[in-house]
């Protein structure tokens, strides 16, 4: 079946696959890490991918709260972002 | 057939990318977009296009949603605009915020790709 999607969510994809470098070096650059949470919440979802959507707003709320990530947390979400297709 | 302009602000490309898209599955709807509140207010300041509708992220560095509608109805053109937020926090309690806020309506983010066009009538339709 075609997916009219497909093409932008491919593309979702690749920027997410660069960006878990990103997540995985919060502690070196909480600057790009928040960036890209914040990024994978709201897009996430919008993609189909509801659960990374979750796991990305609950740290992207404790970063807006001024707090430091959760490190259950954010490996939680870094664990659901390597379980992406592709 | 009526046309609907659409003037989509967000902060994040792949959603503006999607929004477009979504948007524009419904023929009648023409969507220009803006990464930014500064960037939305410039294309309105720059005249020869009018929007008959606003979809503004509340989430955004720098200038958020509610203050992007407020510099918005400084200006006389587009002080009674419809505006509707696009947020994660679309709890009835938040809702009421953003209603008292100026919008006509809210609509929750993530948003479903394929029934955005309809979900955006339908809360101009309430309005």
């Amino acid at each position: 079946m075609n997916d009219p999607l497909a093409a932008l969510r491919n593309r979702f994809l690749e920027r997410t696959r660069v960006e878990l470098a990103v997540l995985r070096l919060a502690g070196e650059d909480p600057a790009a890490a928040a960036a890209a949470i914040h990024r994978l919440s709201g897009a996430a979802g919008v993609f189909g991918f509801h659960e990374v959507s979750r796991l990305a707003a609950v740290v992207d709320d404790q970063i807006h709260a001024g707090q430091a990530p959760e490190p259950s947390d954010l490996a939680a979400l870094i664990e659901a972002v390597e379980r992406l297709p592709g | 057939m009526t046309s609907l302009k659409v003037l989509y602000v967000d902060d994040e490309a792949d959603i503006r990318e999607v929004a477009v898209f979504s948007l524009e599955m419904d023929p009648e709807i023409e969507v220009r977009t803006a990464a930014s509140g500064p960037e939305a207010l410039a294309l309105l300041d720059a005249g020869g296009w009018r929007p008959d509708v606003f979809l503004l992220d509340v989430m955004m560095p720098g200038m958020d949603g509610p203050g992007v509608l407020r510099e918005i109805r400084r200006r006389p053109a587009f002080d009674h605009t419809p505006a509707i937020f696009i947020t994660a926090r679309a709890q009835p309690r938040e809702q009421s915020r953003f209603i008292a806020a100026g919008a006509v309506g809210v609509i929750a983010k993530p948003f479903d790709p394929l029934t955005l066009a309809g979900d955006l009538r339908a809360v101009l339709a309430k309005a």
